[in-house]
């Protein structure tokens, strides 16, 4: 008799999700599934909708990462309109949006996967949570807060509202940056560094107590995607895509992202709205590659700014030249965001950072854009087509979790097969479930998130459907 | 109506919206902060300092300092568990979960926001969430019309607790 886990829903990611879990007989996993549960949908209600209003559309659908998708979206509309931003505009976008990958990182390491790493994944749940993290470590909790504060103020002096920023628009930014503001920002780089090299420090030294997850999380050869720049440096914004395999061989380079549908595939399963995205020159589901900051570092030759470049150069002496352990997200996405303080504060250094031309202006010139730029999740694209008005008539966003789906879904079974074994399953067992789900930090947002609805139910589920056994926290 | 503050300096307030403003009646949170912002009764309040006011998609850690510097923390949120377009008023409680706040997904829990303030930061502000029932939370703008409808109760229930509240 087949027996089913079903864990319902993910704690400490976004959005709505669960995962079944396929046991026999003897209580060993057949088979897993990591299902998102609510149809997104945002793409229905952009249509009729003028195509210069899409940046601040786009911008409601995750309260984790506006600028994000501010920023695909600003780059689709500067392809429809045929123009590029000046230097000083594009390098404003820049910033900001590296204060969203900051702040995004921030959150993800220090207060969603930290309680996993501080604690252990056999600690009791009522102690590894954010509270216990505050109580047992407040510096640490303190860090992750003032480098997320951080990320959030650069986001908001530059790009306006905090959550939803409106001074990124297609052609640029809306208003120059100001001399104070600049100085504002650099005041707290020191501290955003030294913050993000205690974690590291911390990380490092860590790391030989969980060998066992690194081993068993996402441990599998695959493809990984990023963009890059022209010297091969991770680029969060503009730059090539380029495709490595497990060994570092570059299976694809300087792939302008406008013909990223020649590549990518979009695959539908019947147990996810989440689509699946694939690597079309190795088919589906063989084309399974991994996006997101453990993909940067690996694809990328190097970082670009010297003291991620120094720990970048630890990681492969620690890893090898690709970690093919998807636990490693968890030092990449420190390596990642320390990267982006250095860049911010290069690009604030920059002599024409002050310039008054941010914006360049034009008309409906295509029928059809595309903006490619790396979220904190991975890469994110979006893609539209308008009619000569410049009435959007149909949108595709191809999200950076779609791009890890079928990553996750094999994470699970992976940790699910090392951890789940007979008729006892411990929570324990449940947490590194759905903690190797938290090394990708999937942003399904676009989620409602009322009071009220939101509870881990775990059930067991006979063949036919029976609940067999049903756990709730 | 007087500044609901009583024009005392001595507590503080916070007033955050929270909501996802392209799932219908989830949006209420930013709905209900765009009219607070406006209200005469509360302008003297947030233009002296006292009152500060704003929205949030979800709520996050670093929230913790907001409540932090705060003496009273309202919370305006869609609640599921309430019938469309009833309006309720209730002090949270600021225990930790039995799961310490494991069960709730990404964003953080209200309590665990709290106990953050009071452990990282000092802080120990009295919290209460001003609740309206969704009709609908399905893709889309506009609010149904039941809690557009309610919207102004939603105002007055958070400016009369902040009367009541501030001036304690």
């Amino acid at each position: 008799m087949k027996r089913e886990l079903v864990i319902d829903p993910i704690t400490r990611i976004e959005g709505h999700s669960k995962i079944t879990i396929q046991l026999d007989d003897r209580g060993e996993v057949t088979d897993a599934h990591f299902h998102v549960t609510q149809f997104r949908g945002f793409e229905r209600i952009t249509q009729g909708r003028p195509v210069h209003e899409m940046p601040s559309i786009m911008a409601r659908i995750c309260g984790i990462c506006p600028v994000s998708h501010l920023i695909a979206s600003s780059k689709a509309v500067d392809d429809i309109m045929a123009v590029e931003p000046s230097p000083t505009g594009a390098d404003l976008r820049r910033i900001v949006n590296l204060g969203q990958i900051v702040q995004s990182n921030a959150l993800s390491f220090f207060h969603l996967s930290s309680p996993d790493l501080l604690f252990g994944f056999d600690a009791d749940p009522a102690v590894r949570n954010i509270v216990g993290l505050a109580r047992e470590n407040p510096q640490f909790a303190k860090d992750g807060v003032a480098l997320r504060k951080w990320g959030q103020e650069i986001i908001e002096q530059i790009a306006g509202k905090r959550i939803h920023p409106s001074w990124i628009v297609p052609g640029g930014m809306a208003q120059p940056l100001a001399e104070e503001t600049r100085d504002r920002i650099l005041a707290g780089i020191p501290e955003a560094i030294a913050i993000t090299e205690r974690a590291l420090a911390w990380y490092k030294g860590e790391m030989i107590r969980w060998e066992e997850e690194a081993a068993s999380f996402g441990n599998f050869r695959s493809a990984f995607m990023a963009l890059v720049d022209r010297q091969g440096n991770v680029d969060h914004y503009d730059g090539w895509l380029r495709v490595v395999d497990s060994d570092g061989k570059v299976l694809a380079d300087r792939i302008d992202p406008h013909q990223f549908n020649d590549y990518i595939g979009e695959a539908v399963e019947p147990w996810s709205y989440l689509k699946s995205t694939y690597w079309k020159p190795m088919g589906y589901p063989d084309g399974l590659y991994r996006v997101g900051p453990l993909a940067r570092v690996n694809v990328a030759d190097q970082m670009g700014t010297p003291r991620a470049d120094e720990e970048l150069g630890k990681f492969r002496w620690r890893l090898g030249r690709v970690a093919n352990s998807s636990f490693h997200y968890h030092y990449a996405r420190l390596i990642d965001t320390l990267y982006s303080i250095e860049k911010i504060e290069q690009l604030l250094r920059g002599p024409d950072i002050l310039s008054t031309h941010v914006r360049s202006r034009a008309d409906i010139n295509r029928r059809e854009g595309i903006g490619v730029s790396e979220a904190p999740r991975g890469t994110l694209m979006h893609h539209y087509k308008v009619d000569d008005d410049g009435i959007v008539q149909w949108a595709n966003l191809v999200i950076a979790t779609g791009h890890n789906n079928m990553a996750m879904n094999q994470s699970v079974l992976q940790v699910a097969r090392h951890y789940i074994k007979g008729e006892n399953i411990e929570e324990s067992m449940l947490n590194r479930v759905e903690a190797v789900i938290r090394c990708y930090d999937p942003c399904l947002s676009c989620s409602t998130h009322a009071l009220g609805q939101m509870a881990l139910d775990i059930q067991l589920l006979g063949p036919d459907g029976a609940l067999l056994d049903e756990l709730k926290r | 109506m007087a500044d609901p503050t009583g024009g005392q300096p001595r507590r503080r307030g916070l007033v955050v919206g929270i909501g996802n403003v392209l799932r219908t009646d989830d949006g209420v949170g930013l709905r209900a902060v765009e009219r607070l912002e406006a209200d005469p009764r509360l302008v003297d309040a947030i233009a002296s300092g006292r009152l500060r006011v704003f929205w949030v998609q979800q709520l996050t850690p670093e929230l913790a300092v907001d409540f932090a510097g705060a003496d009273v923390v309202v919370l305006v949120d869609a609640d599921a568990e309430l019938a469309p377009g009833v309006v309720s008023r209730r002090r949270t409680s600021l225990a930790p979960a039995a799961s310490g706040g494991a069960s709730l997904t990404h964003h953080v829990d209200v309590a665990s926001l709290a106990a953050m303030a009071a452990d990282l930061y000092g802080g120990s502000p009295e919290v209460f969430v001003v609740g309206v029932g969704p009709e609908s939370l399905a893709v889309g703008e506009a609010l149904t019309a039941r809690v557009e409808r309610a919207l102004p109760e939603v105002v007055d229930t958070v400016v009369q607790l902040l009367g009541e509240e501030l001036e304690a």
